[in-house]
């Protein structure tokens, strides 16, 4: 029997980075706000310091900071005809857990998308003619421009304290820069990072291709910094721990590091772990949220009553959420109504190894967000006239550590195991480099999330189900892409090269990236999406939801800047609108 | 040590003079934070070093079988010792005893379904019960093929051979996939050979010291921009610092 | 968060000046010169009303030239003591590290903490000034100290252990970051003759005090496990004689005893 807690202003479900960011602003307006978060706390001290925190076997094999399968999982199938099964280890990716999120073991690459990406289908449609878009592709125009998220922007990167160039400031061309991006109102708060020596060599190929490289925009810190909320971050030591691990010296950008101190201090804010959601409650309306149910460790139930309710889990989880609790109408391929689980989307990452003559690399100095990019073959910076494909990726050297386990690269013909796999280990290690990129992923008519009629969680709800699958324009773009980057690695001087664009049917076996986006799309009506301009539901006015699940397709970028961004924007409509006059913020 | 996660911090409610000092915190078992930053002095979820000597999973029959398969897989050569000298059976037996052996944490409800192979594995065997089944079966093979032998006597060319067929999947191990063993075998055994000593395997830390990994180091500050220059410094442990004592 | 109550119960006995504060060199010399007389008189009258003698007089009484070890951490000098007092930071480092519980070398941590929240941080920027004024104006005690040779073998073993776990935040310099991780060099808390503190620090891990104006609240590893009493009698040994540094050696059997201590009462 579910006992009933007193009353709070704001309910806010998993405390990453976007909860954190709330509930430090939400607070600061003086509500009373409770984050009811999964996983345990993390702190930097306790529980990865320098001295442990390098352990590849625990935190990048074992995944210690990861959400267990057995809390909660998904199932997938490709098809609309297949049978969906359990993702039973996460393995292509990686949803995050605990206090800090996937904030705590992200890379801390922070892109910011180009124009072109918020109005992607009226931008396309107007530059090619609408033939360009294939007939099952979804994607659909932002309901917020660029202009709108530019000061969000700024705003998280200055939190997070992001170190980098600017390549457009105020529409000026900046040197040393991305000149593909969109105009920036300021410079990155602190300078960009030291280059080792593969992204060195990149750059070099790329520069003299004609490409325009820029120093990966970077949430491990060039030098010392203090943040708006008076919180200070350390320099990085590139230690090459970052992706998949915790910072044991304060200098990644992550909710602990940048947002809890301050936050911790507010006397109106609780957090509470080890507590999972497992639905948000309506009234008999079913048009207004009265709060949050959850279950304690212990596997007692708990009603939390709110005014609002944020839904800050990762992107499937919200989804999921939303889902179980009745709120909106569930997508429907075939009939082609319903919204939520629509336009669920991915990256497609593909690589190119080189192999390089002569070369020490040290893989192991560096950091997860250190390196090159070009952004010449990314979204619509290219002529996709005659191509057959739209979208594109940003192309980079960012060797993300040396880990011995993980990270060793090799060609199709070095030898499996024995002594000749021994040699090739030893002689990779120094000169093998990996060229990764974060390719666009559109989205489809059938690439949805619902509910599984099979499989349940530990708390009886049924698993969400995936169907997903590569389609033709994304392979297309693969292939150009990979092609491209294969040019930049034999301009590095490869002896060897070998080119991995994606190939279809998608797996869940090898790791791919963490970037799952949409199933709660943002829209400018309530027929293509599930939230409004301000992440608002349309049809429950005080629920809220923030990250990737909102996009309604995702760029050929990491998408934790806009991740970031977004939430500031409806943040700032939340407070001066929302909190005057409670209800939709956009008519319906 | 895996587990901690989920006990840990108890102690922020059972302390009822932090309760009534600092208000109202509690919710029955939730572990609730409130006030200010929390932090407590003493705490260390380092790894707990394994046991050096004996077996926790393995019979002594099991573990010749691993050691002999290791030291094929990683021959002492030039470059480094061989698999068992350098403790990767003590490493996967250390592994098939913990949570890894279990399957924990993953999601184990059924139904099991044959599933494409994008879908990912749908065994209900555990790691541990895998290795104790093809054992077992592999060794019953060569029992059988090689008058009598187990896995461990045979010559290091026979060996080899088997190895070849359980990679490819052609080894007929009793309906059991040799080829999955094959693939959870090397995968436990480069991890046997590359993480930290902590776990038992990678002793003396040879397998870092054949590519020149500096283990859990954290600190390249002054090395980022000295291109193409070989990193001077020997490789450490967690637990494994050769120079702490050696000027005692 | 047993830190801050233990740390609140400590106000209510007494008010200390801890930290595992911090200085180099460079930016030193007195302001008192510069001070008026009204000012120091009412920096003097801050610090005795407020109760800073009782922690950091010395055991015999000395005024605020430090060494008393009250609830397990020693008290540093106040004075204008560049090795064992606040010689090294200037009346503005001071008077930042009243207000915010932090400065370019250091943060309070331990009973400091407590005091910075509860008192000095809500104080005004005239009377921390007049604080730190007072303290630059106190000449100190001015002793030297040989520095242990960086050929002794506990410094070679100490400088090896500093180097794989203590870097990655001090530094190799054992300067730290500014308003994050303590500078070690010139550290009156870590060349102070009773190593009480460094001790507990090690050992046990401490976090940094959060104010509103520094909300950071760093924290310290707990190193009591990981490192046994030889190892850690080296390092203590290696930081107080590095850098420019002097003190004492730490004896390995010091350690054992804080352990102890530490059991006994955490």
């Amino acid at each position: 029997m579910a006992r009933t807690l007193p009353r709070t202003d704001v309910a806010i479900i998993g405390l990453g980075w976007t909860g954190a960011i709330l509930a430090y602003e939400l607070s600061g307006a003086g509500l009373n706000v409770v984050a009811i978060e999964r996983g345990a706390w993390r702190d930097t001290a306790t529980d990865f310091p320098p001295s442990w925190a390098p352990d590849e076997l625990r935190y990048a094999i074992r995944l210690d900071l990861f959400q267990r399968p057995a809390q909660s999982t998904v199932t997938l199938r490709n098809k609309i005809s297949q049978t969906a099964l359990p993702v039973r280890q996460f393995s292509s990716f990686l949803p995050g857990d605990g206090v800090g999120g996937a904030g705590v073991h992200w890379n801390g690459m922070t892109y910011r998308f180009l124009e072109t990406d918020f109005r992607l289908r009226s931008h396309l449609t107007k530059r090619y003619g609408s033939h360009i878009l294939p007939e099952d592709m979804t994607i659909q125009d932002w309901p917020v421009d660029y202009k709108d998220l530019e000061p969000h922007y700024d705003r998280f990167e200055k939190l997070a304290g992001i170190s980098g160039k600017a390549g457009n400031i105020d529409g000026k061309i900046q040197p040393g820069g991305n000149p593909f991006e969109a105009p920036r109102s300021a410079e990155y708060p602190t300078p960009a990072n030291k280059q080792p020596l593969g992204s060195t060599l990149y750059s070099k190929a790329a520069k003299s291709l004609g490409y325009h490289p820029f120093p990966v925009p970077s949430g491990n810190l060039s030098q010392s910094y203090t943040n708006p909320l008076g919180v200070t971050l350390g320099q990085c030591t590139y230690c090459g721990f970052c992706e998949r691990f915790g910072c044991g010296n304060y200098s990644k950008a992550s909710p602990q590091t940048r947002v809890l101190p301050a936050l911790m201090l507010r006397k109106n804010f609780e957090a509470r772990t080890n507590c999972n959601v497992t639905r948000i409650n309506l009234d008999s309306t079913g048009k207004k949220a009265t709060g949050v149910t959850y279950v304690d460790k212990s596997g007692e139930t708990w009603v939390q009553p709110a005014d609002m309710v944020m839904v800050c889990a990762f992107a499937f989880n919200c989804v999921h959420l939303l889902l179980v609790s009745g709120i909106g109408k569930p997508y429907d391929p075939v009939s082609n109504t319903g919204t939520v689980g629509r336009n669920y989307a991915y990256q497609c990452t593909s690589g190119v190894l080189v192999k390089l003559k002569d070369t020490i690399l040290n893989p192991f100095i560096s950091g997860g967000a250190i390196g090159m990019s070009v952004d010449d073959f990314n979204g619509d910076n290219f002529d996709h006239s005659g191509l057959g494909f739209v979208g594109g990726g940003v192309i980079s050297a960012t060797q993300t550590g040396g880990r011995p386990i993980g990270q060793i690269s090799y060609f199709p013909d070095d030898p499996k195991w024995g002594s000749g796999w021994k040699k090739a280990t030893k002689e990779n290690y120094q000169s093998v480099y990996a060229l990764g990129i974060q390719g666009s992923v559109y989205s489809y008519r059938d690439a949805y999330l619902d509910l599984d009629p099979t499989y349940k969680d530990p708390y009886g709800s049924p698993l969400l189900r995936m169907t997903f699958d590569w389609h033709e324009n994304e392979l297309k773009m693969s292939a150009f892409v990979t092609k491209k980057l294969a040019g930049i690695g034999k301009a590095m001087g490869a002896s060897r090269l070998a080119a991995y664009p994606r190939t279809a049917p998608y797996s869940v076996v090898p790791y791919q990236t963490t970037h799952n986006t949409g199933g709660a799309v943002m829209g400018d009506n309530p027929s293509n999406s599930v939230v409004n301009r301000y992440l608002q539901s349309w049809d429950v006015s005080n629920v809220f939801v923030f990250g990737a699940s909102v996009f309604p397709q995702n760029a050929g970028y990491n998408p934790t800047g806009t991740v970031g961004a977004t939430t500031y924007w409806a943040l700032d409509a939340i407070k001066t609108k929302y909190l005057k006059n409670p209800g939709p913020m956009v008519p319906m | 040590m895996l587990d901690k996660r989920f006990t840990r911090r108890v102690f922020l409610v059972s302390s009822t003079s932090c309760a009534a000092l600092l208000g109202s915190l509690t919710r029955a078992s939730a572990d609730t934070y409130h006030g200010a930053l929390p932090w407590s002095p003493d705490q260390d979820h380092a790894p707990v070093p394994v046991s050096e000597s004996g077996w926790t999973y393995f019979t002594p029959a099991e573990a010749a079988t691993i050691e002999a398969l290791v030291d094929r897989l990683i021959p002492a050569d030039d470059l480094s010792p061989g698999g068992k000298e350098v403790g990767i059976a003590v490493y996967i037996d250390r592994q098939l005893s913990g949570a890894f052996g279990q399957d924990k944490g993953l999601y184990m409800a059924p139904p099991f379904a044959e599933g494409l192979p994008g879908q990912g594995s749908q065994s209900p065997i555990t790691p541990a019960q895998r290795y104790r089944k093809t054992i077992d079966a592999l060794n019953e093979y060569c029992a059988d093929a090689y008058f009598g032998k187990s896995f461990a006597q045979l010559a290091a060319t026979e060996q080899d051979k088997i190895i070849v067929k359980m990679e490819s999947g052609m080894l007929r191990l009793k309906g059991l996939s040799s080829k999955a063993f094959f693939q959870i075998l090397w995968q436990n055994t480069k991890e046997g050979f590359f993480a930290d000593p902590v776990y038992g395997g990678n002793r003396g830390m040879a397998g870092w010291k054949m590519i020149g990994f500096p283990g859990a180091r954290y600190d390249y500050l002054d090395w980022v921009d000295r291109h193409n220059e070989h990193y001077p410094k020997p490789p450490i442990g967690i637990e494994s610092h050769p120079d702490w004592s050696a000027h005692s | 968060m047993r830190q801050a109550i233990s740390s609140c119960l400590f106000v209510l006995m007494c008010f200390a000046f801890e930290a595992v504060l911090v200085p180099p060199t460079s930016a030193a010399s007195s302001q008192s010169g510069t001070a008026s007389a009204q000012t120091l008189a009412q920096g003097k009258k801050l610090v005795m009303s407020n109760g800073c003698a009782g922690c950091h007089n010395a055991p015999g009484g000395a005024t605020l030239v430090g060494g008393r070890v009250i609830g397990g951490w020693t008290a540093p000098g106040l004075t204008n003591d560049k090795r064992t007092g606040l010689g090294n930071w200037s009346a503005g480092e001071i008077a930042d590290y009243l207000k915010t519980g932090r400065n370019s070398y250091a943060a309070a941590a331990g009973p400091m903490a407590g005091i910075v929240t509860n008192v000095t941080a809500k104080m005004s920027e005239a009377e921390v000034d007049a604080i730190a004024a007072y303290l630059k104006s106190l000449p100190g005690k001015a002793a030297n100290i040989r520095p242990v040779a960086a050929s002794n073998p506990a410094m070679i073993r100490g400088g090896a252990v500093y180097a794989d776990e203590c870097a990655a935040c001090h530094t190799l310099r054992g300067v730290g970051q500014a308003r994050l991780f303590p500078a070690l060099k010139g550290s009156p808390e870590v060349q102070a003759d009773n190593p009480t503190t460094l001790l507990r620090v090690v050992l046990q891990g401490a976090q940094s005090v959060g104010t509103e104006a520094a909300p950071t609240a760093s924290a310290m590893p707990a190193f009591g496990k990981l490192l046994n009493d030889q190892q850690i009698a080296d390092v203590l040994t290696y930081i107080r004689n590095d850098w420019g540094n002097a003190a004492a050696p730490v004896a390995k059997d010091a350690v054992a005893a804080a352990r102890k201590t530490l059991q006994k009462t955490p």
